[in-house]
């Protein structure tokens, strides 16, 4: 059946779509351990990420170098957003932080269409276009692998060992991970609560941009790319278990797979509801998630 | 008392403005009112938050437009089929949902309204996609038919009428106290014996009831429906909405309703900056007056007042007035016939003309704009210094003439 051929090729789109949703989500996840704040902005970090490494490449910047400065640029879009909308309103209501990241969220979309204009723009793959075939015949012989599917899967991969290690072997990951178990007891520890609070938004940012950047080749940049693709990362978020940065990556994962495969069932056009639908389920039947354990103490 | 006032001001509004672009407007201001009403009530006074609500708002307009145009129906039923199918599936979806708190809540719902706009958009043999439903028949009773703008404002300003005065009173009955209560704490609530989860239901339902309500007038006012009317942005707008006028009060759905709306219109003329300039706005709203642009600026006069006198008092509502008053006034005709936008608020102008006026004077309406807010400020600081010595003099006065 045709399925049953086409299902490795639903895997592969599933996992690499996956990972940006895995790296989104340990974004929104990184800043609600921080501040039990969620970013409705961490879209548009992605955003900025791919359009200005597409910008770099455009004046003649190689791609590598692009992505880090795209990468960059974002760190300190987050930092300056965490400083300027997040820190005045540290001890307001949940919905008011809501609405301040959702028009946080509008402003930079619209600068983003005024800088960059509404058209999609598209950037160079890393290494080429040459689909990589698994194999020449048998059950794996329709499967191929695009270039930068391998670099989006690969980059996220050594993101999260990198993720670990910050967070396990550094004294800076430490402070970070004390902060959103306990933000009363880091402070009495001595940890400067508020610089890991901007910290963390650098990282969420710098993860964001990283995204945007890796991601690009693959589905062009747009000033809107970033929306639904935040939402979407929230969802996987729940879906891991909020506050949970392993859940997060593996929720995505999930998250991507379950989209894709979802194309082989039902019409391609209620493809975007799927990953909502999946969110609904998991928030009505087990909203702690799937690895849900959340880190976070109020 | 107050909803005399309130009547008395929506009868006189035509009076003064005539135009088909000011009433349209109204009209819209009206709708969204109805919303926000319910929303207002859901998220001030039971504390629950909805980023879906356009999802109902949509449920109602395709309902009525389904079945008066496609099938023939009367649109006032139609009408009444839209609200009561806003609060069926309210009664429904809220029954898994209101158990979620905080952000759960809000992403729940925000999930279920972008499904319910993806459905909408992807079931064409309902309701045609992305092409939409046209033709849809406007309200009629008897010889008269609600389909311009002055009449179908006189119906949606009765309707708000009814609905601010429904509200006022929930408000204020039993179903209230408990609703507030809910808010303050639902464990001490529910401590007290107050039946959490059903009153969150019945908010929720009466909210949906509203948003399908104003969904149908929408569909009978416009007389064609598309998706893209009921989407993400359209329920951050109207949670925005509510939360800009002020969460627990109904005067603040019609502030926000109306400013809001208000806003959004004049921010055409920034064109492509529209988005940023919005965006900016309610960031900085909610960072200064997170309850609420009434209360808000209520607390900043207060301190204004204590600490400068009437200086920045005066200072802040002569710039209001000055850059209004520039807005208003400022020519709308490049080539030669002075008329002010004033003028065609009162006057009346298709909004044809209107869009063509507007686009090409953008730069200029927000250099009156400022020119009036700064040449405002100024007097009114000055003036207001001029008070303050006043003021100042007398209390000296006071002291050393009274002084035994």
């Amino acid at each position: 059946m045709s399925f049953a051929s086409e299902l490795p090729q639903y895997v592969i789109t599933g996992l690499t779509t996956g990972s940006i949703y895995g790296m989104t989500a340990i974004g929104f996840t990184l800043i609600y351990n921080a501040t039990g704040a969620v970013n409705f902005a961490q879209g548009e970090f992605v955003t900025y990420g791919a359009l200005i490494a597409i910008s770099c490449v455009a004046k003649g910047v190689p791609v590598g170098a692009a992505v880090v400065v795209g990468m960059g640029g974002v760190m300190v879009l987050a930092a300056l957003l965490e400083r300027a909308a997040i820190r005045p309103a540290r001890r307001a209501s949940v919905i008011t932080l809501i609405i301040i990241t959702i028009g946080a969220s509008m402003l930079l979309r619209g600068v983003a269409a005024n800088l960059w204009g509404q058209d999609a723009l598209p950037m160079p793959s890393f290494s080429g276009d040459e689909p990589i075939v698994l194999a020449r015949r048998g059950l794996f012989s329709s499967v191929s692998l695009a270039p930068q599917q391998v670099w989006v899967m690969g980059v996220v991969l050594v993101a999260m060992v990198l993720l670990w290690v910050l967070g396990d072997r550094t004294l800076v990951g430490k402070a970070i991970r004390a902060c959103a178990i306990n933000r009363r007891a880091a402070q009495l520890a001595g940890i400067p609560v508020s610089r890991m609070v901007m910290l963390s938004f650098a990282l969420s940012g710098l993860l964001g941009g990283l995204a945007g950047g890796i991601f690009a080749p693959i589905v062009m940049g747009q000033y809107n790319m970033g929306t639904m693709l935040g939402l979407k990362g929230f969802a996987a978020a729940i879906l891991g278990g909020m506050g949970n940065p392993v859940g997060a990556v593996v929720g995505g994962l999930v998250l991507g797979l379950l989209e894709n495969l979802s194309t082989a069932v039902i019409s391609s056009g209620y493809k975007d509801a799927v990953a909502f639908a999946v969110m609904l389920v998991v928030l009505l039947t087990r909203p702690s998630g799937l690895l849900g354990r959340r880190t976070r103490t109020v | 008392m107050w909803f005399v006032l309130l009547g008395v001001a929506l009868g006189a509004l035509p009076l003064v403005m005539r135009g088909e672009y000011a009433l349209g407007l109204a009209v819209l201001v009206g709708i969204n009112t109805i919303i926000v009403l319910g929303l207002n009530l859901l998220m001030g006074y039971a504390g629950q938050v909805s980023l879906g609500q356009a999802a109902f708002v949509g449920i109602g307009a395709y309902a009525t437009a389904i079945l008066s145009a496609k099938l023939g129906w009367s649109p006032w039923l139609g009408l009444a089929a839209a609200a009561l199918l806003g609060a069926a599936v309210a009664g429904v979806v809220g029954l898994p949902l209101l158990r979620l708190r905080g952000h759960y809540l809000a992403m729940g719902t925000l999930g279920f309204g972008i499904i319910v706009h993806i459905v909408i958009v992807q079931w064409e043999s309902l309701t045609a996609g992305t092409v939409g439903i046209t033709q849809i028949p406007p309200l009629a009773m008897g010889y008269v038919t609600f389909g311009e703008p002055i009449r179908m404002y006189v119906l949606v300003a009765a309707a708000v009428l009814v609905c601010v005065v429904t509200a006022s009173n929930i408000v204020d009955s039993r179903v209230g106290r408990a609703m507030r209560a809910v808010h303050g704490s639902e464990v001490a609530a529910s401590t007290s014996g107050v039946d959490v989860q059903r009153y969150k239901r019945q908010v929720f339902v009466l909210s949906g009831a509203l948003a399908g309500l104003a969904g149908g007038l929408f569909a009978h006012y416009q007389g064609y429906i598309s998706p893209e009317s009921f989407d993400l942005s359209y329920s951050i707008s109207l949670v925005v909405m509510a939360v800009i006028g002020g969460m627990a009060s109904i005067w603040g759905a019609i502030f926000g309703a109306a400013a809001v709306t208000l806003i959004n219109e004049s921010l055409r003329a920034l064109l492509d900056y529209r988005e940023v300039g919005f965006g900016l706005l309610v960031v900085l709203i909610m960072i200064f007056w997170p309850e609420g642009v009434w209360r808000g600026a209520a607390g900043t006069a207060e301190r204004a007042w204590s600490r400068g006198g009437m200086r920045p008092l005066l200072g802040a509502v002569s710039a209001t007035l000055g850059g209004l008053a520039g807005f208003l006034l400022r020519p709308t005709d490049a080539s030669g016939a002075q008329a002010t936008f004033l003028d065609v608020i009162t006057r009346g102008a298709t909004l044809g003309e209107l869009n063509r006026e507007l686009a090409p004077l953008a730069q200029r309406s927000f250099a009156y704009l400022l020119i009036g807010v700064i040449v405002g400020a100024a007097l009114g600081v000055t003036v207001g210094y001029f008070i303050d010595q006043r003021r100042r003099r007398d209390v000296v006065g006071m002291a050393v003439g009274r002084s035994v």
